[in-house]
């Protein structure tokens, strides 16, 4: 999720009115939001990911002024159109898709400026996907001679000065050199041409989405921009060139458009018209337990900045995520305010059942607790160290993380009794004696459709200075009985147990675990000091 | 004599700690000790080193006493300082078997890298061409053997050795808590009397027996102990925090008529995002935040029908919804991961489920995370759905309320929230009475038709969702949340409290 800061006098300004403290707190995060952080200064707002138009002062300003009241609508006026950009070909399995803007009469202030700074690098992290679905690149018009070109190009052929360099390098070179060419360069990996976009005079505006020119470089004189958004999709850049667009003419300034010519057909962009959604009122009705007619409609939806007419309720071009009816149901909601719906807990006839599973470990931990056993809990995670390594066993195949962030997490555990063990080498400062049990889910590989099982098993430990295989014994006879489960155990061998001092445990002649005492190099590898004697077992 | 006669300062002693308080009157009156140690005062007064502790403890909370804590440091020999003791250094040997048979090819010395390294350094000998030779003879080659044996009977041997043998782990150094007791100016005067008083322990019978009960001995008269004192605790067998704690919360749904449902925790990216219309680029599905595995390297996707309704949901949408416009992949489904929230399960009962059904699920679930005070790489979920024909909006926010009201918060506002799977998105807020401030809690919602309608569901479907571990932290005031798992902390989980 982003946050993101702003003056808060320009943003109050851009408001057209003055917020206390408190309506911050209180009011604006029944918008959803959350208000992270307020001074007299400034004021930092948590903005969920539907809302990338509230990532700017100016469409959140926009979308708070509908909510909250008051302010103007502002039209957004259709203009004169550019022409334009040829889209080749080339660009097709690199970066395929183009849109752009003419921007004029923009006062770029301090405010203005660090507003659109802030908002390029939040759309590029969340919505743009961190420039891999959409970057944008803005430029001052005044230094491009129109039409201009879309390509690709291999990356040796074509060079010119980007952004903060001096001298001329090429494709390759910005991508080993240049910062912006390390951190994004992973988004051509592969890519055998990269995409180019020159103007009529053959000069380089933009690498996408890498790096700008020099040449174009928008200072604090510039009045007119140049905007284009790349990328791989053409909906997700056509939304940031509209939320963009509704920003700067907010700001005053006039948007022109620009024709876009593909191989076979063109487009004029921005594309500022309406996104239209049938609304069936009996559907939202229905949903929010409320009668609103259609002027009552009308009035909560303007407050969202959505108009509705003849059922259809027209969506303005910068908000991205309208998708269903639900959405405008939901904006509905918001307008009307949580606080208006009463809690109400309707009849619905169900019976109640917990899962045999849950029932067979309730069972199973009311005997250990009555044994006097203290439960514990610990992770699935774990490696193969502390899982195999330390019980002096052999590695076996486990499930296993591919990218994992530590090496202590690197596995899902097979047995419990490692995690006992590890419980009890935390503990050797608390008092004994020390009788655990776990019930808890191990991972084992299967053919199942996800390629693995839980597996649910529990397990007893007792370590102290007389803990022994015959106290540990009688924990398993008294568990069983009471459980009442009939079993078997057979002398066998384990490799983390005492020789001798071991036994498999048996139910309808399958083995389900195994009981022992706890091998002294084993005790040595988790620095015990007293024996340990365990069981573990199945949950069946 | 009645203990409760005024005399002695009105206090009622338990037979150990008069013997204790005379004992220690005694030695102080007779040899001047000031402070003695718990071995001494066991042996002078006859009583046990537990009981002497224990008395102390009596007597010093009674201000006769003062019970001094010191450490002390103790060198002692780790398992290969002891083999060593016995059977010489490494080098020790080396220097013998040179000594007796004469220089020796360093390949013929392979294991006894070790002592040849040392051997050098004290410059017993020198390696040329491969071969070692002795270059000077120790006044006596066993002399660390010795030294190791002054460690061990506690004599003091010269710091650069002892240095030496702690470097290379042959001595450790241990600290050991020594407690002493010394009697304060009330306590002397207090012995006094009692010496006066001349009363001790065998006055009346303490321990009622079957012996004294059959013999009628106790007619003499049974000894009056102070009940206010400690006892002392037991362990007992309990639940975990957690446990405690989840067995409340599947009390509070049962009692909803909620039906309890599992999945596997290794799943399927179609069970855990795809079918939770959640788009495949989505930043919750990148490494940085999801477990993927390498084995499993492969999960097998639903029957077509699901699949293809889920792909048309993600690409083009259902039910008059736009999707998400990008081309779905089946690959990038099939990839397992550790489940990163018990949704998956949620999402799969949902499959073909006949309204009306109230399910809920207790689970782990894991995310990629850096482990600190509030992160762990997995926690436990709560989550609740209801599916029925005439839900509404309302009846999502009296589940909560009631819900959360049942767990413990009377107060709980609702605010507006987004996740990709509900629309409406509402983030529960409980008022926490000790912060006097609203906390969040949880999210819930209804779940989008681009989610249910693939499924074959056609009711609204409400869901809500909470991790178990941030309202016991709220409840308990344990915030490092590390404590419950991995240290399972023995103190820790027998103070805690059962009743919640």
């Amino acid at each position: 999720m982003a946050v993101v800061t702003f003056d808060r006098r320009d943003f109050e300004s851009l408001l057209g009115k003055k917020l206390k403290d408190s309506d911050y707190t209180e009011k604006v995060p029944m918008i959803g939001v959350t208000t992270e952080s307020l001074s007299s200064d400034s004021v930092s707002f948590e903005v969920f990911p539907n809302r990338p138009d509230m990532l700017s002062a100016e469409g959140f300003s926009r979308a708070l002024k509908a909510f909250v009241g008051g302010g103007k609508k502002l039209k957004y006026p259709a203009a004169k159109v550019y022409g334009g950009i040829k889209v080749d070909k080339s660009v097709q399995n690199v970066r395929p898709y183009v849109v752009c803007a003419v921007v004029r009469n923009l006062k770029l202030t301090d405010s203005v400026l660090k507003s659109l700074i802030q908002f390029q690098e939040k759309i590029h992290e969340t919505f743009g996907r961190k420039r891999e679905r959409v970057a944008v690149g803005i430029h001052d018009v005044s230094k491009i001679e129109f039409p201009l070109k879309y390509a690709a190009y291999e990356p040796s052929k074509i060079s010119f000065v980007p952004l903060d360099k001096k001298e001329k390098l090429n494709l390759a070179q910005i991508l080993k050199k240049h910062d912006k060419g390390k951190d994004y360069g992973w988004i051509l990996e592969g890519k055998k041409k990269y995409p180019v976009i020159t103007d009529a005079k053959n000069n380089v505006l933009s690498f996408p989405p890498i790096i700008n020119g020099e040449l174009t470089r928008v200072t604090g004189k510039t009045r007119d921009l140049f905007i284009d958004v790349t990328g791989t999709s053409k909906h997700y850049i056509s939304k940031t060139l509209n939320i963009l667009c509704a920003s700067l003419i907010d700001r005053n300034a006039t948007v022109d458009a620009v024709k876009i010519d593909y191989d076979k057909s063109s487009e004029i962009t921005p594309d500022m018209n309406y996104q239209k959604i049938k609304l069936d009122k009996d559907y939202l009705n229905g949903l929010l337990d409320a009668d609103l007619n259609d002027n009552e409609l009308k009035t909560i939806l303007s407050k969202m900045g959505i108009e509705f007419s003849g059922g259809i309720a027209l969506v303005p071009f910068y908000r991205t995520d309208v998708m269903h009816q639900i959405d405008i149901v939901e904006d509905v909601a918001i307008s009307m305010g949580y606080e208006k719906f009463e809690p109400r807990i309707p009849k619905i006839p169900t019976m109640a059942a917990r899962s045999e599973l849950q029932e067979k470990c309730s069972a199973a931990r009311e005997i250990m607790i009555g044994l006097g056993l203290e439960e514990v809990v610990s992770f699935v995670l774990t490696n193969n160290e502390k899982q195999f390594k330390m019980m002096n066993a052999p590695v076996e195949e486990a499930a296993t993380i591919l990218n994992p962030k530590t090496e202590d997490y690197t596995i899902c555990r097979k047995y419990l009794t490692p995690s006992l063990m590890s419980v009890l080498s935390e503990n050797k400062h608390n008092e004994y004696p020390q009788r655990i049990f776990e019930i808890g889910d191990c991972v084992r590989l299967s053919d199942k459709d996800t390629g693995a099982d839980n597996v649910r098993k529990i397990a007893v430990a007792i370590c102290h200075g007389n803990a022994d295989i015959n106290e540990i014994k009688s924990v398993l006879e008294t568990f069983m009985l009471s459980y009442g489960t009939n079993y078997a155990l057979k002398n066998s061998s384990h490799p983390s147990m005492i020789k001798g001092r071991c036994g498999d445990i048996i139910v309808g002649g399958k083995k389900i675990g195994f009981i022992g005492e706890v091998d002294p190099p084993v005790l040595q590898n988790w620095g015990l000091e007293k024996p340990v004697a365990v069981f573990e077992m199945v949950v069946e | 004599m009645n203990l409760n006669d005024g005399d002695l300062m009105g206090g009622i002693y338990h037979p150990h700690e008069t013997v204790l308080l005379k004992c220690i009157y005694r030695l102080k009156e007779q040899k001047g000790s000031a402070a003695l140690d718990v071995k001494t005062l066991s042996k002078e007064s006859g009583l046990n080193e537990d009981s002497v502790r224990k008395a102390a403890l009596w007597l010093s909370n009674k201000g006769l006493v003062k019970v001094i804590v010191e450490e002390e440091k103790t060198d002692s020999l780790t398992n290969e300082g002891i083999k060593y003791s016995k059977t010489g250094l490494p080098e020790s040997e080396l220097y013998r078997l040179i000594a007796i048979k004469g220089p020796a090819e360093i390949r013929n010395l392979k294991g006894r890298e070790i002592a040849i390294m040392w051997a050098k350094k004290k410059g017993w000998i020198k390696i040329s061409n491969g071969v070692v030779e002795l270059l000077s003879h120790p006044k006596d080659p066993y002399e660390d053997k010795h030294l190791l044996n002054d460690v061990v009977a506690g004599s003091k041997i010269p710091k650069e050795k002892l240095e030496e043998f702690k470097n290379r782990n042959l001595v450790l150094e241990k600290s050991v808590k020594k407690e002493s007791v010394a009697i304060t100016g009330k306590g002397s005067s207090e012995a006094e009397l009692f010496l006066k008083a001349g009363f001790g322990p065998d006055a009346e019978i303490g321990k009622l027996t079957p012996e004294t009960i059959k013999s009628g001995q106790w007619k003499k008269g049974l000894r009056s102990y102070d009940v206010t004192l400690s006892a002392g605790r037991l362990i007992a067998g309990k639940k975990h925090i957690t446990t405690i704690w989840a067995d409340k919360i599947r009390k509070i749904f049962l009692d909803m008529g909620f039906r309890e449902a599992s999945g596997p925790l290794v799943e399927s990216s179609f069970w855990c995002f795809d079918a939770l219309y959640q788009p495949q680029d989505h930043p919750s599905r990148e490494l940085a935040d999801t477990f993927y595995m390498k084995k499993p390297a492969r999960s097998e996707l639903p029957n077509a029908p699901l699949v293809n309704a889920v792909k048309t949901a993600h690409e083009k949408g259902v039910d008059g919804s736009t999707g998400w416009m990008y081309k779905w992949s089946g690959d990038i489904a099939k990839k397992p991961v550790l489940r990163t929230h018990t949704t998956a399960v949620s999402a799969r009962s949902l499959q073909g489920l006949t309204a009306p059904a109230k399910i809920f699920c207790i689970g782990r679930a894991f995310r990629n995370e850096t482990v600190d005070y509030k992160h762990l790489p997995e926690f436990t979920q709560v989550e609740g759905i209801v599916a029925d024909e005439n839900v509404t909006f309302r009846d999502l926010l009296g589940y909560l309320k009631e819900f959360y009201s049942r767990l413990g918060f009377d107060k709980i506002r609702f605010r507006p929230a987004y996740f990709p799977y509900t629309e409406m998105s509402v983030e529960p807020e409980v008022y926490f009475e000790e912060k006097k401030e609203w906390v969040e809690l949880g999210g819930a919602g209804i779940l989008r038709p681009e989610v249910t309608n693939p499924l074959g569901v056609d009711v609204p479907v409400l869901a809500w969702g909470l991790s178990l571990e941030r309202p016991i932290a709220l409840m308990t005031g344990l915030n490092d949340i590390r404590n419950f798992y991995f240290k399972n902390d023995l103190k820790l989980l027998r103070d805690t409290k059962v009743n919640v």
